[in-house]
């Protein structure tokens, strides 16, 4: 699970900025009148904390398991 | 009485009674005073870690960004965020079953060396000192401006506040402090937040086309500007704020405020939460700054420049929406937010002073000296602080926050993610990686622009890139692997043990 979750996240912000760099038209257009720019933000705040917690919860897991 | 004014006075006197309970609370010795004896709860110190992170720059800057640049607020804000995840899975447990809070503390239970300990010292000195120098010199404009006051009384009465909390309250009372301005920064900004959604009939969407009308060039509002429009300086930019976090002394020592690696992942997975909900709360103030301080032509002065800049944007959006009170509110808040963060930063300062360097390099000593030495490191840096950020008030000092964040990402990191990762590592190691990221983070900086052409008034820069960490990071890694791989006496020593 560690190494999933170091993965993702940095597969994550890896492909943000490399968006942000060599694409950043990609972020162009809306959805439902949010601009998509934002919503990759927004997802990407949410899909940062949720990783967080996936990884505690599966910390905690192990440890109690170790016990 | 001014309204700021007398919230700060306020928020001063409830910070102070808290210092002196904790000052009574605090257990004896040097360790208490640094780990609040390892007492706080996860969700406290989560709480602690947000105040303690959260700076000015991240409430009135981030604002201000997003009020003249748009979306690039929100690209410096992912980079941020992604650090936190980060720091917990790969060292906020691992500190905390070490019992360590300082880099050369960490290296230190590897390496019996001198030379590692006093470099390790040295960078994190570094990272805190200019990390305070530029909150100080901040402070002292914002309250010039906010209050009044001139600088040298500002930065008198921050330094004073700063070394009053630290040296009285250690580790408990400045926690305490930081959650308290946590809570007020919460508050601050959802009240603002709601006042923009309420403008906008609560509607988000209402906000942001209401945010492209206003602002000129429609919906690139949404989209990064011509600033990030270099790939390098984007990508150097997103190594240097995500792993940044990872080396800064003051963010590494709160994990062992808590009594166990369970409360350290708590502590993460809060702060993390906390933070991003703030990055959106600012996002819409931000947003909201553009669509509601625009048509008020008597906020902007005669080169159309929002008055006193486009950090008191926060400040402005409060004064439309709730007047002089409000306005007088969000100052003292962002004051509030200041002190929090220079009493984190000094401790963390004072830890590798009388820790590091006194008691683990220059001589052995009692814990009550040890004690006595923190709490004398303290005023040492307060003072230090207050006459670097006298001597810098008329500098451009946002280069020393690059420098910090690049050399915490440079020089720290690596070492302490090699120190807890990588059984190789040797004290030669450690020093090839310290030296080099050190070397290449501070050179890249003063060769760049942000010192090259804006302080030292040269055409061009050497380097061109204002952020160095694409380069500095994987160099201070090669270095400590190439220092580690060709070191024959470790080796050698490996073959008798």
């Amino acid at each position: 699970m560690t190494r999933f979750c170091l993965i993702l996240l940095l597969a994550l912000v890896a492909g943000y900025y490399g968006v942000i760099a060599f694409a950043p038209a990609l972020l162009t257009g809306s959805v439902a009148g949010w601009p998509l720019s934002i919503l990759v933000v927004l997802a990407l705040f949410a899909l940062g904390f949720a990783i967080t917690v996936l990884y505690a919860c599966s910390a905690a897991k192990r440890n109690g398991a170790a016990r | 009485m001014n309204p700021a004014a007398l919230f700060f006075i306020l928020f001063v006197l409830l910070t102070l009674a808290v210092t002196r309970l904790a000052a009574r609370r605090q257990g004896a010795g040097a360790t208490a005073f640094y780990s609040a004896d390892g007492r706080l709860a996860g969700w406290q110190n989560g709480l602690a870690l947000a105040g303690d992170y959260l700076s000015a720059a991240a409430f009135l800057g981030a604002a201000g960004l997003y009020f003249t640049s748009g979306y690039d607020s929100a690209v410096y804000a992912v980079g941020t965020l992604f650090g936190w995840p980060l720091l917990l899975i790969l060292l906020a447990e691992r500190l905390r079953e070490r019992g360590e809070y300082t880099l050369a503390g960490v290296l230190a239970q590897r390496f019996d060396s001198p030379a590692v300990r006093g470099l390790a010292a040295a960078s994190s000195l570094t990272v805190t000192l200019f990390y305070l120098i530029v909150q100080m010199v901040g402070a002292g404009k914002l309250v010039e401006l906010l209050f009044g006051l001139p600088y040298p009384a500002a930065v008198g009465i921050v330094g004073a506040l700063m070394v009053l909390y630290a040296a009285v309250g250690g580790m408990l009372a400045t926690s305490w402090v930081q959650m308290i301005k946590a809570l007020l920064l919460f508050g601050c900004t959802g009240a603002l937040a709601a006042g923009v959604l309420a403008a906008h009939g609560g509607s988000v969407t209402a906000l942001f086309a209401d945010a492209a009308a206003r602002a000129g060039h429609g919906a690139a509002l949404f989209l990064p500007s011509r600033a990030l429009a270099n790939p390098v300086e984007v990508l150097s930019l997103g190594v240097g704020l995500t792993l940044g976090l990872l080396g800064l002394p003051h963010v590494l020592m709160r994990f062992v405020t808590v009594p166990d690696a369970r409360a350290a992942r708590s502590s993460a997975v809060w702060a993390t939460g906390l933070i991003a909900l703030f990055f959106v709360v600012n996002m819409l103030i931000g947003f909201g700054a553009v669509a509601l301080l625009t048509p008020h032509a008597e906020l902007f002065g005669p080169a159309g420049k929002l008055i006193g800049g486009s950090n008191m944007a926060a400040v402005q959006l409060a004064r439309v929406e709730g007047g002089e009170l409000a306005a007088g509110f969000v100052a003292a808040v962002a004051f509030a937010t200041i002190l929090a963060v220079v009493a984190g930063l000094a401790l963390a300062g004072a830890s590798v002073i009388s820790r590091d360097l006194y008691a683990g390099l220059l001589r052995g000593s009692s814990a009550r000296t040890e004690l006595r030495l923190a709490r004398g490191a303290v005023v040492a840096l307060g003072a230090l602080a207050v006459a670097l950020s006298l001597a810098f008030r008329d500098q451009n000092v946002a280069f020393l926050f690059g420098l910090a964040f690049a050399l915490a990402a440079s020089s720290n990191f690596p070492l302490l993610l090699l120190a807890l990762f990588w059984p190789k590592l040797t004290a030669r190691g450690v020093i090839a990686g310290g030296v080099t990221g050190i070397v290449a983070a501070v050179g890249l900086i003063v060769t760049g622009p942000a010192v090259w052409v804006a302080v030292l008034g040269h055409k061009a820069p050497l380097f061109p890139y204002a952020n160095p960490a694409l380069f500095s990071v994987p160099l201070a890694f090669a270095a400590a692997w190439l220092g580690s791989v060709t070191d024959r006496a470790a080796r050698r020593a490996a073959l008798f043990t």
